[in-house]
This record gives structure tokens, sequence and C-alpha cells, in this order.
């Protein structure tokens, strides 16, 4: 079921990458891509191990890694909260 | 004596409680999620001060004879100091907030100063709310993978939980629950297990992002 990915990370808050995957309606390649996407647009933030690489990671790394970190920037909340 | 600093304290304390309502409100109604008690967050109770101590200044430059912008916006031109102190601190997001002008549709002024602290809040109590789940898992999650029929239990709870909420949020949520069920492990339950862990954590944060801690309420065993 489609879920907007923005709308779930803003709302999960820090969300690690494997549960994002889970939640989200996106498989996991297309998942990379989006969240690649919003990260050079500033949207969200990546940190943790392999978040500089998101475009090279296999489906079983996105299911596995839970120490890698997802949220909204600053600017993306200050957005938030503007709207 | 008190009749000199009860309404300055007057102002100060109810500008520091709608400062911490206004914040409570914003967060709920843009992070589409349960927000953790905000009295809780020094950064929120910091802020919310620093606006009363805005008020508590307010409230020195008026008399109650109207001579003055504050006293005639803000004091409603009350000559009785109680009320006077209540009418600062109610209102003075007014003046917190008022635009002192407008670059390229940014704002200038108190409006930038109130948002940036508004934003430094949510961001607090984003880190907050992360490590409460983190610690809520460690401490239960053990006692989830032992409880029969977790997963239905827990999705009715959150199911019961929402059902007051607008149809969208419901949908949206609804909608992850899907998503999470289709992740399912396909191996036999095994507690032992990373990725049934892993998807129980899952569940877990999902309904304590949408229900809060209270989903876990009628459930004794869990802490």
């Amino acid at each position: 079921m489609s879920v907007n990915l923005l709308d779930l990370i803003q709302s999960s808050g820090p969300i690690a990458l494997n549960e994002l995957n889970m939640r989200s309606s996106e498989a996991p390649e297309e998942l990379l891509r989006r969240l690649e996407e919003l990260r050079q647009r500033g949207d969200i933030i990546v940190t943790g191990p392999k978040s500089s690489n998101l475009m090279d990671l296999s489906p079983e790394e996105v299911s596995q890694l839970s120490d890698t970190v997802v949220e909204l920037s600053r600017s993306s909340l200050k957005r938030v909260f503007a709207s | 004596m008190a009749s000199t600093l009860l309404p300055p304290l007057l102002a100060l304390l109810l500008a520091s409680v709608t400062v911490l309502y206004d914040c409570h409100v914003s967060i709920q109604d843009r992070l589409k999620r349960v927000p953790m008690p905000i009295y809780a967050s020094p950064q929120a109770l910091a802020f919310a001060l620093a606006c009363g101590l805005v008020a508590l200044i307010a409230f020195e430059f008026t008399d109650g004879r109207g001579d003055t912008l504050i006293d005639s916006a803000l004091g409603l031109k009350q000559t009785n100091p109680y009320l006077r102190g209540l009418s600062v601190g109610l209102t003075v997001l007014v003046l917190i907030r008022s635009k002192l002008s407008s670059i390229k549709g940014a704002e200038v002024g108190g409006e930038l100063a109130y948002n940036a602290g508004r934003l430094w809040v949510m961001a607090t109590l984003n880190t907050r709310w992360r490590k409460f789940k983190s610690n809520f898992n460690q401490r239960n999650l053990t006692k989830a993978l032992a409880t029969p029929d977790y997963e239905n239990r827990l999705f009715i709870e959150l199911r019961e939980a929402i059902k007051i909420q607008p149809e969208d949020f419901r949908v949206f949520v609804e909608g992850q629950i899907k998503n999470v069920q289709q992740s399912q492990p396909k191996s036999a339950f095994d507690a032992s297990a990373i990725d049934w862990q892993n998807y129980y954590r899952t569940i877990t944060n999902l309904a304590l992002d949408y229900a809060g801690p209270s989903v876990f309420e009628g459930w004794a065993e869990f802490k």
C-alpha cells in the first residue's frame, strides 16, 4: 500500500534503514533511489555505516542495516513548520 | 510586596504555558505522531521560559493607562495588575511572533527567532523519541517475542487507539501496517532469529509512533 516516504520519515523521527524498508511501500532498490534523491535535494540526512554509498547497497543489506539512520534535515524540518 | 511581584510572574508563567501548548500542538499536527510529553524536555522548558521572560519584560512596560503600544495591545489597558499580568502572559506571543518586515518572503523579527526555537525543540524531541523507542525495545523485546499472538494483539490495540483520528491518518497508518506485514520473515517463527527480532522491533515502533506508549497500558508485563 502506498505510503508517502517523507511523511513516514517525518512522523517516525530518526528511523533505521531496515525499519524504513519494512514500513515503506517501495522495493529496496526503489527506496534507495528515492532516499538518494531526497538526500541530494537536502530533504533528509543519512548517518551510520554505509550511509555515503546508498546506491551500492544490496536488498539484503537494506533489510539488515539497523545502524544506518535516516532523518529529516534541518531545512526540511523548517519547511514542515512553515507549511 | 506580593502585589508587585505576582503580576509579572503571572505573565511569565502564562506565557511559558502558552508556548509549551503551542509547541505541543504544532508538533502533533506537523509530525503526525503522538508526541512525547513536552514538559519532559528541558529544551522545551528553556524555550518556554525564554518566551516567559519576554512577557515579564513586556509587563514592565505596562501601567494600565494605555499610553504605549504594549500597554494597549498586550495589557489591554487593564488597571488591575493581576488582570494585566494575565493579559500580557496570554497575548505575548503576538509580540514575539510579530513580523518586523519580510525580505523575499522570509520573515524577519520575532517570528524568525520563535520558529528557530520551535525547530530546536522539535529536533531535540525527535532525538529523544528515538532514544525512548530504543530503550523501550531493549526492555521489552524479549517479552514481546514470548507473547502469544503479539502482532495481532498489538495491531488491534493500535487500530483502537487511532480510530478517533482523521481518515487520512488512519489510511496512512494502515498502509504501513500492510507494508510491514508483507515483510514478515518467511521462515518459521524463531525468537532468537535476527530477522524476527527486527520484525518485532519494527511493529513495536510503529505502534509507539502512532498510538504512543499508552498502547501498552493494558500489557502488565511491559514497562
